[in-house]
């Protein structure tokens, strides 16, 4: 079967810039994202794993065109939207999707739930006042919330998970190519994470969307994705399907990560869990070089050099000097 | 002030009338609503200015006559106005023909027991003859039986004002005939009004019962005709009390009861709003369009507001809508801009503003229905309390004879006592009737405003 590549990211770049000194002076720039490449087929479950501020939700927000990228490039179905207007990304808007992280924070507080769901459908003009209410009914009943109890609700009447899985509905319902889901459980009680992550993937697989899955939770990743990035410092170190990267952690800094999971195994309850060693370094001015360096285990001189991609196995990619 | 507490408008109206002090607020209001409605209905404001500044139409009441109810706290008790004439209680006739010569004689009796003098008196007469002019004589008996004979008069075709306490000889010859009866000369003027009612006591003072009015009229043609009305102008009118052109305030206050609501609410809610679109663009956008709008707020604090008004008004004359308007312009970058671009920027920053971008609203769509609606609960206090700010800026304006001279409005009332004198008179009513519309005006806007700050800001609730 041939995959169809429905996102293209090319040496993507997102800096922030910070003025410091109120009378111009130098401007200084947070690396966010810097010159990251991938490709999303048509269909594909992706999910970007990394701490928090090492730029996932940048580059997220930068793929959605919620930011105007720095440099490189994004192209959408074979169309370069990287420095479209926002005025001509009218169309782009209606392929993607965005569910946030904070459910509570993601609804307007004065509509209801059905006008929630309905302002998608009529900034984009879609359908007559009956076609929406339809596809409104419909796409709760795919959420597995009974319209007829919660369209007139408004959010603060609802718990966090049903929250979400309003936001997730609003998100698919208009049966976008591509949708970023930001942390969509992490504030969630743990035990509604389970539900709402199925809903998620059930519909994912049902719409055969794309879907890229932010998260810093690598538990979370193996239900529901056929890829995982591993993100450091505002780079893609590790790229590779999920049970390639779960069976043969490469860069050491994923490996690093599957050390810090905790594993509730009688036997390892003497292990000294190795951690390494310091922070993540600042994006305003990161290391020359492999930026996870300053931390690497085995980093030698030669990482003070920018580190190749290398694919050490088909579709398994390492940014580093030392792939494992 | 916080955005992030939710409240509908239809829950902060249930919400209100829990507490007294908004319910006493809202009657009050209600009952400006209901005078203003009175006068809309009945008088348009375009009409009643007219009417305000007629002499004609106001001949009929007392001058500068103080409101009823003085008397309930005075122990001396003031005349009301008397009328007198055809139809009206206590008239009879009599006619006697002697050829072609008529002679009407027309009695009208009343009962005064007031302890002060009345101010006037008039006789209007309507005259139609043929060649020659009727005549009339008036008599005046008071109670005592006295009767006195207060002159012949020669009628014109058409209405003849007959000003009887006008009558300078009449005036001598009556005081004349008091200290007759008196029997010294007392240490007090004897003008014609008082000598028409004083009782012979020596003291200044009514003599109360039953007194009568004669006009005698001597029509010399077949066909003349005559009708007339007495007015014995009071000391007392309405329950406000009339001006020093006989205009009664009450009908005034009434006129100007939706001109200060409409002013002010309609002055408010722009501002309000226009202030709240501004200031959530500034917020919304940011960089260069935040920098200009909030330059432009920042030298429009320092405008001198007022003089500026002033000179407007003394350059072009404006009318009370044109002044509404200047107003407007001159508020609407106002410093309130700065306190709602802040909470802007606090909305702006919920992810529900991200998400609307990211299914692709457009920014005045954001603005104007996922922004705004947020910001208005907590400014409906703001709005409601600068109401009567804004009633007292126009009576302010009128104080300072930049008033529209068309348009009855409370500020102009009171302009108008100060300069016709009324607190150096002692016509207190004439400026505290229209002040106290003014406050209750204020009082009614300042107990709604206060208990919906309450509830829009609950922290207040228990301080």
């Amino acid at each position: 079967m041939i995959k169809m590549i429905l996102l293209e990211v090319k040496d993507l770049k997102k800096y922030f810039p910070i003025k410091k000194g109120i009378f111009g002076g130098k401007t200084y720039y947070v690396r966010a994202v810097d010159e990251i490449s991938f490709d999303l087929d048509k269909g594909e479950a992706v999910s970007l794993v990394g701490e928090s501020g090492s730029g996932k939700t940048t580059l997220g927000k930068t793929i959605l065109r919620l930011y105007r990228p720095t440099g490189g490039k994004l192209i959408f179905d074979g169309k370069d939207i990287t420095n479209l207007a926002p005025k001509k990304l009218k169309w782009y808007r209606r392929e993607t999707g965005l569910v946030q992280q904070d459910p509570f924070g993601a609804m307007p507080p004065h509509f209801t739930i059905y006008r929630i769901l309905e302002e998608p459908l009529i900034v984009n003009k879609i359908g007559d006042k009956e076609e929406r209410r339809e596809i409104v009914h419909k796409i709760l009943e795919e959420v597995q919330l009974p319209p007829e109890e919660f369209t007139f609700k408004y959010p603060h009447m609802l718990s966090g998970g049903q929250l979400q899985r309003i936001a997730i509905a609003r998100a698919i319902i208009l049966e976008p190519k591509l949708v970023i889901a930001d942390e969509p459980v992490s504030m969630l009680d743990a035990s509604v994470r389970v539900d709402v992550l199925n809903i998620f993937r059930r519909i994912q697989e049902k719409y055969k969307m794309s879907t890229v899955y932010i998260t810093h939770d690598l538990s979370t990743t193996r239900y529901f994705s056929e890829k995982i990035f591993i993100m450091y410092a505002g780079h893609v170190v590790e790229r590779a399907s999920t049970q390639e990267i779960l069976n043969h952690p490469s860069h050491p800094y994923t490996q690093a990560l599957f050390e810090a999971i905790p594993n509730p195994d009688p036997k390892n309850r003497f292990k000294l869990r190795e951690v390494p060693p310091g922070e993540p370094p600042s994006l305003i001015n990161p290391p020359k070089g492999c930026r996870f360096r300053p931390r690497c285990p085995i980093a030698t001189e030669k990482c003070e050099r920018e580190p190749p991609e290398v694919e050490i196995s088909p579709n398994h990619f390492v940014k580093c000097w030392y792939p494992q | 002030m916080s955005v992030s507490e939710e409240y509908s408008l239809r829950g902060i109206i249930r919400e209100l009338l829990h507490y007294k002090s908004a319910v006493i607020g809202l009657l009050i209001l209600l009952f400006l609503v209901g005078i203003s409605a009175y006068a809309i209905f009945f008088t348009p404001y375009s009409k009643s200015g007219q009417l305000w500044n007629e002499r004609e139409i106001w001949l009929k009441y007392p001058k500068n006559a103080a409101p009823e109810w003085v008397n309930y706290f005075s122990s001396k008790k003031l005349p009301r106005t008397i009328f007198l004439g055809h139809r009206k209680e206590g008239h009879s006739e009599e006619k006697l023909r002697n050829g072609a010569i008529t002679e009407l004689i027309y009695t009208d009796k009343f009962y005064f027991d007031a302890d002060d003098f009345p101010d006037d008196i008039i006789i209007f007469v309507n005259a139609t003859y043929a060649r020659s002019r009727p005549k009339m004589e008036v008599y005046w008996t008071k109670p005592s039986g006295d009767t006195l004979y207060l002159g012949k008069y020669t009628l014109r075709n058409g209405t003849n004002r007959i000003y009887l306490t006008n009558n300078v000889r009449l005036e001598g010859d009556l005081a004349e005939h008091v200290i007759k009866k008196i029997g010294k000369k007392p240490n007090f003027v004897i003008s014609l009004n008082r000598a028409l009612f004083i009782s012979y006591n020596g003291k200044l003072e009514t003599e109360k019962g039953r007194y009568s009015a004669r006009l005698k009229f001597t029509l010399r043609n077949e066909g003349d005709k005559v009708s007339y009305e007495t007015v014995i102008y009071g000391k007392v009118y309405g329950i406000a009390g009339t001006d020093d052109q006989r205009r009664p305030l009450d009908l005034g206050l009434i006129w100007g009861a939706p001109i200060a609501l409409a002013f002010g609410i309609t002055a408010s809610l722009i501002i309000s709003f226009v202030q709240l679109i501004i200031a959530a663009i500034s917020g919304y956008y940011g960089g260069r369009v935040d920098s200009i709008i909030q330059r432009l707020t920042e030298v429009y604090m320092i405008l001198p507001f007022l003089p500026i008004l002033i000179m407007i008004s003394l350059l072009y004359g404006m009318s009370l809508w044109k002044l509404l308007l200047m107003v407007i312009l001159l508020s609407i970058f106002g410093t309130s801009v700065k306190t709602y671009r802040v909470w802007t920027m606090q909305i702006k920053s919920y992810p529900y503003v991200e998400a609307a971008l990211a299914y692709g609203a457009g920014n005045m769509r954001i603005i104007l229905l996922y922004i705004v609606p947020r910001l208005l609960p907590p400014i409906v206090p703001t709005l409601v309390l600068s109401i009567p700010s804004y009633v007292f800026l126009e009576a302010a304006l009128s104080f300072l004879g930049l008033s529209d001279p068309n348009v009855v409005s409370w500020g102009r009332i009171v302009e108008e006592a100060f300069s016709g004198g009324a607190l150096y008179k002692g016509y207190y009513h004439w400026v505290l009737m229209p002040s106290i519309m003014l406050v209750l005006t204020a009082i009614s806007f300042a107990l709604i405003g206060l208990a919906l700050d309450r509830i829009v800001n609950p922290r207040l609730r228990e301080m």
